[in-house]
């Protein structure tokens, strides 16, 4: 008899602007939480950018800081705060570098995951972990 | 994590940071350890090394609880690309 296998998968969709959009649930270290809408952009290499009106109501402590590459090749310095977000079902720690735009989810969050999504308005975003589809 | 502030400046934090990574650490990671990621305390000028970010700040935070952290990514000018727009 096989044991019952519940697959847990992240769910998003596509905006009106055609962005891949996700929400996540950001976590502080005292346990305050806040929704955030996302926009998952491959181009960018690290975990999660948050906006300082963000990372201020949550009480994220700014740890450390980095120089970043942008688009136009020119190099930033970021302020970097640690958090947690639910991922996939589980509490995991993430870097989150502050930026003030909208939230950007990228590459180091989704490791080891495989993104699907319907590029039109209202298109299905489904984010499975790798070792899930075994 | 028990740092509790940074006292430093970002342009501060750069300047000492780069300074260390080309004086101190880059002779001693850059042939094997292209892409990984060294946290450096610019306070004591110690030094972490690993494949990312939140993992080379935890050993070097465990080492140095205080440590004002500057990260490298070894054989690269930034930690982490931004993709073109996104911050605009």
């Amino acid at each position: 008899m096989q044991a019952a296998f519940y697959k847990v998968m992240i769910q998003g969709i596509v905006n009106q602007n055609y962005e891949a959009t996700a929400r996540l649930l950001v976590i502080s270290p005292n346990s305050q939480s806040q929704l955030i809408d996302s926009v998952i952009d491959t181009g960018f290499t690290g975990f999660l950018t948050l906006p300082s009106s963000v990372l201020i109501n949550l009480k994220l402590k700014l740890y450390r800081r980095e120089q970043g590459t942008l688009g136009d090749g020119s190099i930033c310095i970021f302020d970097v705060y640690r958090g947690m977000v639910n991922w996939d079902g589980k509490v995991r720690p993430v870097d989150i570098n502050a930026s003030e735009t909208i939230p950007l989810v990228g590459m180091s969050l989704l490791y080891g995951y495989r993104i699907q999504l319907d590029a039109i308005e209202n298109g299905k975003v489904t984010i499975q972990s790798l070792g899930s589809l075994n | 994590m028990t740092v509790d502030q940074l006292r430093y400046s970002r342009e501060e934090f750069a300047q000492r940071g780069n300074k260390i990574y080309e004086s101190l650490v880059r002779s001693q990671v850059e042939a094997e350890n292209q892409g990984k990621i060294v946290a450096i305390d610019i306070d004591t000028e110690q030094f972490e090394l690993a494949k990312d970010t939140i993992t080379a700040s935890d050993k070097l935070l465990e080492r140095f609880p205080d440590a004002q952290i500057w990260c490298v990514r070894v054989g690269h000018k930034g930690v982490h690309r931004f993709g073109a727009g996104s911050l605009l």
